[in-house]
C-alpha cells in the first residue's frame, strides 16, 4: 500500500482583503511517496506532528518549519482501504512551547474529518483548536503541515503532506464578559457570534461569564444572545 | 470599561470590535406568575384553577413578540426522587402546551404515562366542567360527557373515546383565546420535590400552613416571562437539584412584578335529578367560622338565575350552602379559595320553589 498523506483542507471565509483561513480539516489519504508503515487492523501508536513556519509575505522563500504541536493516537488500515486515526479521550494537544492564553493567541479552528477519526472532540473541547507558536511581529503568514508518524518512523515524506497557508491579517479573537446588573458574571449564557463574512460561531459562556471566539476575523463582529 | 446595553441593543445583537476584550452589563425584565392551585399527586394536568392567570399571561405575550417564557414545574415530596422530577417536568411541559394551545400535546397525555400519571376520565371531566362554565353553564342532563358529545356530533355513547378526547383538548385550550404564540420561545424545565415556594415580586411565598407548605404548594408551577433574553440563561438552571438552586432564586428575586387575577366568584349550580339547571332557587351561604356555635349564621343569599347558577362574590372560606327550600334541605360543604374556580354542583330532587 502507498504511504500515507496527511490532508489539511482550509476552512476558508471569503473577504474583502482575500480569503480567511481560520482553521483546517484533518484528514487522510493513501496517495504518498514509499510503502505503508500502517498494518491492515493492528492499531500501532501514532503521531500527528504539527510543523509550522512564520513569513514576512506569502512570497517569501519558506524557512525552516519547526514542529509546534502533536496529538498522539493509535492508527491502522481497515480491509476496506480505509485509514482510521485512533484519538484517545480526553484529545489533549501537546506543545513544544505552550503560549500564554491571556491576551488570546492566535490560533487555529482544527476539525477532524469523522471518516478517518475515532473518538473526535467534542464541541467545547480545547483540542478542536490548535494554537500557533508565538507570532515574530513582521509576520504575516504562517504556513502549517503535519507530520505522520507511525511507530516512531516518519510515514512517507512531510513534503508530500498537505500544506495550509493562513494569511495572518485578518484572524483575530472575539471577547466579551458578561455580567448582570448586580456585576455578577453570566455563566452557562448561550450566545451567537455573528463574523464580518456573515458566518456564525455558537458557543456559552464560562464561568467566568466570558464569551471567547478564537479565531474570528477581524472586524466588527455581532453578538447575539437569542439564540 | 464596562458598556451598558440597552434592550432593544440586546434584541438586535450587539456589533463589538474583535480583538479587544469586552465588559457587558446585561439586563432583562422579567414578570412572573406562579399558576392558582395546585396540581393533583402524580398528576401533570393544569386544570381550570389555572386558566385565569394563564390567560392573563397569554394576553400579555401577544403584545410581547420579542418574549421568552421558562415554566418552572415542581413536585411534592412524595414518591422517589425519579418519579418526582418527572412529574415536576411534566407539568412545565403540560403548562407549555396550555399556553401556546398545544392540543396534539394534550391528546398525547391520554396515551403516555404508567397509572399513576397518565390523564384519564378525571382529567377529562375537569375540562368539561371548564367547557361548561365558558359557555354559560349551558349543560343539559346528567352527564357532562354525554351532552358535549351530543352537542359536537360525537356519537351517542356515553365514552371517552379518541376523537371526544382530542374534541375536548381543542375547546379546552380554546378557552385561552386565540393566539399565535412561537413554541420555541418556550422553555420548560423541572426543579424536582426540592426547591421552596419562593416569594415573587415581593409576594407571598406561600402557605403558612405546614402541611401546605411541605406539600401541596410544592405540587406548582411558575412562569417566567423574560421580555428579550432569558438571563441567567436556561442552561445554567439545574434541573432536579437536591438544594435551592441559584437561578431559581435569582428568577424569583428579578421579577419586577407579577401577574395576578381576581378570584372568581363563588358559583353553585343547582340541577334537578335529570340534570336540568334549577332557577330561582333561594342560595344560602352559612358561616363555618365557629365550629363550637350551635347555630349557623347567614353569610350571603342568592338567587339561581336561567342557568341554575347563584354567585358569591368576595366570598372566601369553609361554607355549607344551603338550599332552604329543597326537599332535604340539602346542604353542601365548600370550601372558597382566592387562587382556585369555585364551583359547585348541587343535585337535588326537585321540588319546586316554595315547597
Amino acid at each position: 500500500m502507498p504511504a500515507i498523506r496527511v490532508l489539511f483542507d482550509p476552512e476558508a471565509h471569503r473577504v474583502k482583503t482575500g480569503l480567511a483561513v481560520l482553521g483546517g480539516t484533518l484528514g487522510f489519504v493513501s496517495l504518498g511517496k514509499g510503502a505503508s508503515l500502517a498494518k491492515l487492523d493492528a492499531p500501532q501508536p501514532a503521531v500527528l506532528r504539527f510543523h509550522g513556519a512564520y513569513l514576512a509575505s506569502a512570497a517569501d522563500p519558506v524557512g525552516e518549519r519547526k514542529p509546534f504541536a502533536e496529538i498522539n493516537g493509535e492508527i491502522q488500515r481497515r480491509a476496506d482501504a480505509a485509514i482510521v486515526f485512533t484519538l484517545p479521550q480526553p484529545l489533549e494537544i501537546t506543545y513544544t512551547d505552550p503560549p500564554p492564553d491571556d491576551p488570546p493567541p492566535t490560533q487555529l479552528n482544527l476539525h477532524y474529518d469523522p471518516r478517518c477519526f475515532e473518538n473526535t472532540p467534542a464541541a467545547g473541547e480545547s483540542a478542536l483548536s490548535l494554537k500557533l507558536p508565538p507570532r515574530p511581529e513582521e509576520a504575516r503568514h504562517f504556513e502549517v503541515v503535519v507530520q505522520l508518524e507511525i511507530g516512531g518512523a516518519e510515514e512517507g515524506s512531510v513534503e508530500t503532506d498537505a500544506i495550509l497557508d493562513v494569511p495572518l491579517a485578518p484572524l483575530t479573537f472575539f471577547k466579551a464578559r458578561l455580567v448582570d446588573k448586580d456585576d455578577a458574571p453570566l455563566a452557562a449564557q448561550p450566545f451567537e457570534l455573528e463574523l464580518t463574512d456573515g458566518s456564525l460561531v455558537s458557543g456559552e459562556t464560562d464561568d467566568d461569564g466570558v464569551c471567547l471566539v478564537n479565531p474570528v476575523i477581524r472586524g466588527e463582529s455581532i453578538l447575539h444572545f437569542k439564540v | 470599561m464596562a458598556q451598558e446595553l440597552k434592550q432593544r441593543e440586546v434584541l438586535d445583537g450587539i456589533a463589538l470590535v474583535t480583538g479587544v476584550a469586552h465588559e457587558l452589563k446585561l439586563r432583562t425584565r422579567l414578570v412572573g406568575a406562579r399558576l392558582p392551585g395546585e396540581f393533583r399527586r402524580f398528576r401533570s394536568f393544569p386544570g381550570p384553577n389555572t386558566l385565569l392567570m394563564a390567560k392573563k399571561v397569554v394576553d400579555d405575550l401577544a403584545s410581547k413578540p420579542d418574549a421568552e417564557t421558562v415554566v418552572v414545574g415542581h413536585s411534592d415530596q412524595f414518591g422517589s426522587d425519579a418519579s418526582n422530577n418527572r412529574v415536576a417536568k411534566s407539568r412545565a411541559e403540560a403548562t407549555v402546551a396550555l399556553l401556546t394551545g398545544d392540543s396534539a400535546f394534550f391528546e398525547a397525555q391520554f396515551k403516555v404515562g404508567d397509572e399513576q400519571s397518565i390523564w384519564g376520565a378525571c382529567e377529562a371531566d375537569e375540562m368539561l366542567e371548564a367547557i361548561d362554565a365558558a359557555s354559560g353553564f349551558s349543560s343539559t342532563g346528567t352527564s357532562l360527557l354525554q351532552d358535549f358529545k351530543n352537542k359536537n356530533g360525537l356519537g351517542p355513547a356515553n365514552e371517552l373515546d379518541a376523537a371526544t378526547i382530542a374534541k375536548i383538548c381543542e375547546q379546552y385550550l380554546a378557552l385561552l383565546g386565540p393566539r399565535q404564540l412561537n413554541p420555541s420561545q418556550f422553555h420548560a424545565v423541572g426543579a424536582g420535590a426540592q426547591q421552596p415556594v419562593l416569594g415573587i415580586a415581593g409576594g407571598s411565598a406561600g402557605s403558612d400552613d405546614v402541611d401546605a407548605a411541605d406539600f401541596r404548594d410544592r405540587r406548582r408551577v411558575e412562569i417566567f416571562v423574560f421580555e428579550n433574553l432569558i438571563l441567567p440563561s436556561v442552561a445554567s438552571f439545574k434541573e432536579n437539584s437536591a438544594q435551592l438552586e441559584p437561578t431559581y432564586k435569582i428568577w424569583c428575586d428579578l421579577c419586577e412584578s407579577a401577574f395576578s387575577v381576581d378570584p372568581e366568584p363563588l358559583t353553585v349550580r343547582v340541577r334537578d335529578e335529570n340534570g336540568q339547571a334549577l332557577s330561582g332557587r333561594q342560595v344560602q351561604l352559612l358561616d363555618l367560622a365557629d365550629p363550637s356555635s350551635d347555630t349557623l349564621s347567614l353569610v350571603a343569599s342568592a338567587s339561581t338565575d336561567s342557568t341554575g347558577v347563584a354567585r358569591f362574590a368576595g366570598q372566601q372560606g369553609i361554607f355549607i350552602v344551603h338550599l332552604p327550600n329543597s326537599l332535604f334541605d340539602d346542604e353542601l360543604l365548600v370550601q372558597s379559595r382566592a387562587d382556585r374556580v369555585n364551583r359547585f354542583y348541587m343535585s337535588v330532587l326537585d321540588s319546586g320553589p316554595g315547597l
